[in-house]
């Protein structure tokens, strides 16, 4: 009785385990198949999977460079000082080691714009106050620098890859953290001038 | 003699279906539980540990920057991000004066799993560790989170303490002291087998998406987009823009990439192919390690790898390493011979000059572009597009019979060149041969009957040639193709402004200035209409707009007194500070020069001027003051209405120009006085401005 009683869970285990690995297999295969352009059927077992992919972290598109790897995107600082040349920089920087904290940094400035807007104010106000904190600074300018890769033909024909031309630059905004500064406790964010 | 079965019968049909389903349940069976040495799993664990333990230390050097509440990511952001969804991590809960223990905390685990320490714990404890990590910083991810979240999942499922660990050697100690025989043969288990198989197929989905969503872009066909990524200077880690001289050596990689990515689900499965495979995977992915410097991401692709590994036969190919690595030295001074002796510096093609040209009118040195497209021309005559671009640089430089000649040239070699013919209209219509460029216009809009710009320009050309009606036609077909053409509204504006259609050419202004608020010739077309229509307040608006938006605008004297509302009217006009400023230096220096008597008649703060009376040798006169910004050439002077004024008694008047103060802090002063000055002959109205293609 209990050796048949055993067998039976057993072929029930066996059986919804089999399951879960059906599953888990569509769940990983259905992951990427939103990313645009997507079919609403894929759409369709994208949100069915979503929740277990997302609890286990597996919620990727795993498209790597694709589909065209393009210019890479850098974030320029300026924090003006009185009297002097204005302190600027960009990152990612290259002389930042290890390099998987280059990379680190690098995402910071590629991966903000896949975000909402909300979410991308936010930490690019999170970025400016990080980085005149360091400077001990309370304002600072951020722009968004498009760096395009040189064509072949224009390397052959005497273009670098740094050449001025291949950078482009767009305001991201002013930030003025003094009342933040002043009052390091209040709950009063600081000013957002874009 | 046995008796034969009917293959249709219901009995044989349903022997056969069972026996399908048993053959179909096996294979089951045996592809994800045929018990397995867990070797390859210990081995997985231990190198997966030692990169977690790695991404752990270099969060460690900046922890508070990432992970604190008001961080690179703050929480509040990043929770928002989260609302309503299935997200794990427990950095979510920690406060910041928690940050170090916890990390501390993790770390230790991180080498136990590692090691293989209490494995069934502390490999679960490694996956959240994991995931909570990568979830707490989502800007700040990459490949190389996702696919070690993938690796300690599975690990986690794993029997990943069974082999390689503190976990077995425990055991046999156990088993020594207790007397036991410690059993050396390896153990074989199910689960070893499940989430080995697991892994191969996430390693499956991977690359078929990887390689699939490659095929969305157009530069992964043409080839570039392996040069794109050699030549991203924010990846790049060594210089191989060498390759440049080698194209085909990118493009070959680009396209073995995309075969190999998209082949990889099925190729893997053939076990004769299978090491082909997996050695081209460790080559690309060491090749994204060196040279764009994510050692990370590419060595835990490899390590999972591993997964596909038999662990016998990975014990003889290991003894077998040495012989193989002596012929793969060969094969590789094989391909770099090959590689370096296509290095040698190409010719200057009629390509590399055009590129070269280009890269100069980009920097705007479009003289020094000419030379080399003339070396271009001298080797490929009969490329138009040298012709083309030559011309681009000719008009550069302001010499439109030049780039008329090269955009002939190159209608010539190739009549659809419609950018050709469309410059070589426009230069013909700079040169004031507005017959020829109304033809070439008609040729360019018979060739493609939605040109806007063919017929606007064209429109232009008739207006030149007074023919009002055939321009205002071209006009009004031009604006039917693209309303949003602000110059179009400006230009037939024009076309109204000159034929006194005031109302019509004000709304065909306003439409411009609605599509573009800067635009300055717009404005100040429109203070002419206004002026016209004798609104002068409203035109001195739009001509001071104009003036601002555009320092080079010439406004000439505009009798603006003589409508100007009365002075309760004009209470509520912005005070100008500039011109407060202004109001001691005007004192003082009439006083200087013997001024009595000085009266502030009316002041029009908005337009920095003013009409006052005085007395100067005993006799009265009007002097009229204005402030000129600095920076600009011209005087806006307000003249009044001269017999208007004193009840129709022509005063002497005075003129008094000052200038600034600006927003530098340079103080006003003083830059004309002229007495005896006479208003009428600088007396004028605006006129309408120019105009161009």
């Amino acid at each position: 009785m209990i050796v048949g009683l055993k067998k039976l869970l057993g072929k029930i285990g066996y059986a919804v385990l089999s399951l879960w690995l059906v599953f888990h297999v569509f769940a990983v295969f259905i992951s990427p198949a939103a990313m645009p352009p997507s079919s609403p059927l894929l759409e369709d077992g994208y949100r069915f999977a979503l929740p277990y992919n997302e609890a286990l972290f597996l919620n990727h598109g795993y498209h790597y460079f694709a589909p065209d790897p393009g210019a890479s995107t850098l974030i320029a600082w300026e924090i003006p000082r009185d009297g002097e040349a204005p302190a600027v920089g960009r990152f990612p920087d290259v002389s930042v080691c290890p390099r998987l904290l280059y990379h680190r940094y690098f995402m910071l400035a590629e991966n903000l714009w896949a975000f909402d807007d909300e979410t991308q104010q936010d930490i690019l106000k999170a970025y400016a106050r990080n980085l005149a904190a360091q400077f001990g600074a309370e304002r600072i300018s951020l722009n968004r620098v498009s760096h395009e890769p040189s064509s072949i033909m224009r390397l052959q024909a005497g273009g670098k890859l740094d050449d001025p031309e291949t950078f482009q630059e767009e305001v991201l905004g002013h930030f003025d953290f003094s009342i933040d500064l002043d009052a390091a406790s209040s709950s009063a964010g600081p000013k957002f001038l874009r | 003699m046995s008796e034969q079965r009917d293959p249709y019968s219901r009995a044989s049909i349903l022997t056969s279906v069972g026996r399908r389903l048993d053959h179909g349940f096996a294979a089951w069976h045996r592809f994800w539980f045929e018990p397995l040495d867990p070797l390859m799993l210990g081995v997985m664990r231990l190198l997966t540990g030692w990169l977690l333990i790695y991404n752990l230390l270099v969060w460690s050097l900046e922890l508070e920057t990432f992970f604190g509440r008001n961080g690179l990511q703050p929480l509040a952001a990043v929770q928002r991000v989260y609302s309503s969804r299935w997200i794990f991590s427990f950095w979510l809960w920690v406060a910041d004066y928690n940050l170090w223990p916890v990390h501390i905390v993790c770390i230790i685990v991180a080498a136990l799993f590692c090691l293989g320490a209490a494995t069934r714990v502390t490999s679960i404890l490694a996956f959240l560790i994991t995931i909570s990590y990568s979830q707490r910083v989502p800007v700040a991810n990459f490949g190389f989170d996702q696919i070690l979240g993938m690796m300690c999942l599975y690990l986690a499922l794993a029997p990943c303490g069974a082999a390689m660990s503190v976990d077995m050697l425990l055991r046999r100690w156990w088993q020594r002291r207790k007397g036991l025989d410690p059993s050396v043969a390896p153990v074989r288990l199910a689960s070893a087998r499940m989430a080995s198989r697991l892994m191969q197929l996430h390693l499956c989905a991977i690359y078929f998406w990887s390689g699939f969503s490659k095929l969305k872009g157009p530069t992964w066909w043409t080839g570039e987009a392996m040069w794109n990524i050699i030549a991203n200077q924010e990846y790049q880690t060594v210089d191989l823009t060498w390759m440049a001289w080698t194209p085909w050596l990118p493009y070959l990689i680009a396209h073995v990439t995309i075969a190999w990515e998209a082949s990889f689900i099925v190729l893997i499965w053939n076990h004769r192919l299978r090491p082909f495979v997996l050695t081209m995977g460790v080559a690309m992915h060491f090749g994204i390690g060196a040279f764009l410097g994510m050692w990370t991401f590419g060595l835990i692709m490899t390590f999972a790898y591993l997964s596909f590994a038999d662990p016998e036969i990975w014990r003889m190919r290991l003894s077998r390493f040495n012989a193989l690595t002596v012929r793969a030295r060969l094969l590789s001074a094989a391909c770099l011979i090959l590689l370096i002796s296509g290095c040698a510096a190409a010719p200057d093609s009629p390509e590399l000059m055009l590129a070269r040209a280009k890269i100069l009118m980009d920097r705007g040195q479009g003289a020094e572009a000419i030379p080399v497209l003339d070396l271009a021309l001298q080797t490929m005559p009969q490329d138009p597009e040298i012709y083309y671009q030559r011309g681009l640089v000719y008009e550069s430089l302001n010499l439109p019979e030049k780039a008329l000649a090269d955009y002939v040239a190159c209608l010539q070699l190739d009549k659809r060149r419609t950018d050709a013919r469309n410059n070589k209209a426009v230069q013909l219509a700079k040169l004031k041969r507005f017959d020829e460029a109304i033809i070439a216009f008609s040729e360019l809009v018979d060739l493609d009957r939605e040109d806007f710009l063919g017929y606007r320009n064209r429109g232009l050309c008739r207006f030149e040639m007074h023919d009002n009606a055939g321009a205002l036609q071209d006009y009004d077909t031009a604006l039917e193709l693209n309303p949003d053409d602000s110059s179009a509204w400006f230009q037939r504006g024009n076309v109204q402004l000159s034929l006194n259609n005031l109302d019509a050419a004000e709304s065909d202004f306003s439409q411009a200035l609605e599509l573009d608020t800067e635009f300055a010739k717009a404005w100040m077309n429109r203070g002419v209409v206004r002026y016209r229509k004798g609104e002068k307040l409203l035109a001195a608006e739009d001509l001071t707009r104009a003036q601002e938006l555009d320092s080079n605008i010439v406004l000439p004297a505009i009798d603006f007194f003589s409508d100007a509302p009365p002075s309760a009217a004009i209470a509520d006009v912005r005070t100008v500070s500039v011109w407060d400023s202004c109001r001691p230096l005007i004192e003082a220096e009439l006083a200087d020069r013997g001024f009595t008597e000085v009266v502030f008649v009316r002041e029009f703060p908005d337009l920095q001027c003013a009409e006052l009376t005085g007395k100067v040798s005993g006799q009265r006169g009007t002097i009229l003051v204005t402030c000129q910004q600095t920076g600009k050439s011209t005087v806006t002077l307000p003249c009044p209405d001269l017999p208007a004024l004193a009840g129709g008694e022509r005063l002497p008047c005075t003129l008094l120009v000052l200038q600034g103060p600006d927003q530098n802090g340079t103080d006003a002063k003083v830059v004309r006085f002229e007495q005896q000055w006479n208003p009428e002959t600088a007396h004028g109205s605006p006129v309408m401005m120019d105009y161009e293609l």
